[in-house]
């Protein structure tokens, strides 16, 4: 599929990002990650839209932060805001980072995850918005298939770790059950089809190299001869 | 000033257990010493073939010079 190529002003997302252009200086570049539905709206269908145009920047938080704030871009400002998060509240898959997007607009570079990452990362939470998001991407492109994100799960098997005890607990073996059974119709055992087989991967690479000879048997017959 | 080096036992005897090892590739006679070691270290869970390979790899690695005129090899001390 043809992902988006440029930000366009007439959409509410793309408005609100191209006023967020005009407030930030232009002392310095920014590469600000967008996730959550906006890089859906921008990319797939305009009228996949939500209140929120989450984003991330962490290497220049405040700067962007200020920006926000002075244009009145943030949450009770406008309604269609922007919502400031940090990079660790984007939690998909280890491999999101190496297929983005990115959409160079003046100073800034703006990355878009690739929509498996989206899709991921609207497993935590799994609500009706999050499924017709997993919808509208399958109807539109066809992907993720069944295999596709059970594999892309297994790659990011961490994500099934238990909560730490400071934080609103959020539940994607819950989320994953939801989406096999409202996307592909059937159950899922998370333990047994994404969890154990890629434990069993990863095991795998830790094992040790075998050694070249048999030392201590050879050692054993020299030591008797 | 020369110092004794500090080794984790096991990569001691393993070290001990390679030479012995290569002696006996090369085809040299081994002592009763070597004999009574080798069966040892055939025993000794702690001395593992991983750990002589790599004594293998420490034995065979080139030499190079220290500062004062000392013969260091060029690898690793390996700590287990």
């Amino acid at each position: 599929m043809s992902w988006c190529s440029d930000i366009h002003g007439e959409s509410p997302v793309g408005e609100t990002l191209i006023a967020l252009i005009a407030a930030l200086p232009r002392t310095r570049e920014f590469r600000i990650t967008l996730f959550g539905s906006s890089p859906l709206h921008l990319a797939i269908e305009s009228d996949f839209l939500s209140a929120d145009v989450g984003l991330f920047a962490d290497e220049t938080h405040a700067e962007v932060e200020e920006a926000i704030t002075a244009a009145g871009l943030g949450k009770g400002q406008r309604n269609v805001y922007i919502q400031l998060c940090a990079g660790t509240n984007f939690r998909t898959s280890p491999r999101w980072a190496g297929r983005v997007a990115i959409i160079r607009r003046e100073h800034c570079h703006f990355i878009l995850p690739h929509p498996i990452d989206l899709l991921i990362a609207k497993m935590h939470r799994c609500d009706d918005k999050d499924l017709r998001a997993f919808r509208l991407v399958i109807e539109r492109t066809g992907h993720p298939t069944e295999a596709e994100l059970k594999e892309e799960l297994q790659a990011a098997v961490d994500l099934y770790r238990p909560s730490f005890d400071e934080e609103v607990a959020s539940d994607i073996t819950t989320g994953t059950r939801i989406v096999w059974n409202e996307i592909f119709g059937r159950d899922i055992n998370v333990r047994q089809e994404i969890i154990a087989p890629s434990l069993a991967r990863r095991a795998k690479g830790y094992e040790d190299d075998e050694p070249r000879a048999p030392y201590r048997d050879e050692l054993r017959q020299h030591g008797t001869e | 000033m020369s110092h004794r080096e500090k080794l984790d036992p096991s990569w001691h005897k393993a070290r001990v257990a390679a030479r012995i090892w290569l002696k006996a590739q090369q085809g040299k006679p081994l002592s009763p010493r070597d004999k009574r070691l080798a069966r040892n270290f055939s025993e000794d869970r702690s001395v593992s073939d991983r750990l002589i390979e790599q004594g293998v790899a420490y034995w065979r690695a080139p030499y190079r010079t220290g500062r004062g005129g000392e013969k260091l090899r060029r690898v690793c001390h390996v700590v287990v």
